[in-house]
């Protein structure tokens, strides 16, 4: 899951390399939020460990 | 030009840093956890917007979505740091020049955030026009160094984490 993170941000680099600007957004605003939903699944998870 | 130029030099400090995390884990053997990944992430982020600024011409809507990961990833940071600032939770890793890592992270995190306030205070972008233009060396060099960092980590991260949430 981490790995498709990566590979998404590859995927919107490779797009902005190869000129497409609204995909490229598209693609960076999608990561993004994921990125968000598994910041808030890992500091949920680590909260729990610390109460 | 010299807007392009700063958005360059931008991402090319962002991917040394993300080389020299890269550099720590695999010779010092030390194991990133979930939210270093996650700080990564945020720093592909912020180089990916300053990447569009020298791709097609610097926007508004790049250096938002630049500030944006530089938010999510110095929220990430300031997770870790809470995190390990109780005293049953030892620090992560060795500390380098006296601070630990994720502290250092979310110090990057900052300073871009500064830097990118910097460079919307001195350059007028109204000028400019978005076209799709091939960058030169320096702007190159950006792309490449970026992206390298970027799949280099897909592999890290599947080493480490395997195809699972970490």
């Amino acid at each position: 899951m981490m790995a498709a993170l990566f590979v998404l941000f590859s995927c919107a680099l490779g797009l902005i390399y190869f000129g497409k600007r609204p995909v490229a957004l598209i693609f960076l605003i999608i990561t993004l939020g994921l990125c968000g939903i598994m910041l808030g699944y890992h500091a949920t998870d680590t909260l729990k460990i610390v109460l | 030009m010299w807007e392009k130029h700063a958005n360059a030099l931008l991402a090319i400090i962002l991917a040394c840093i993300l080389w020299g995390a890269l550099a720590i884990q695999f010779l010092n053997h030390e194991v990133p956890c979930a939210l270093c990944f996650l700080q990564r992430l945020g720093m592909i982020g912020v180089a990916a917007g300053a990447l569009m600024n020298v791709k097609f011409a610097p926007r508004a809507m790049h250096y938002g979505f630049s500030l944006l990961a530089a938010i999510f990833g110095g929220s990430v940071a300031i997770r870790q740091i809470s995190l390990h600032a109780c005293p049953q939770f030892p620090t992560f890793g060795l500390p380098f020049w006296g601070l630990s890592l994720y502290t250092w992270s979310f110090l990057v995190f900052v300073a871009s955030v500064l830097y990118i306030g910097l460079i919307l205070m001195v350059f007028d972008h109204s000028d400019y026009h978005i076209k799709d233009s091939k960058p030169n060396w320096w702007g190159q060099l950006a792309f490449w160094m970026v992206s390298l960092v970027a799949l280099t980590n897909i592999f890290a991260s599947l080493w480490v984490c395997g195809l699972n949430a970490c």
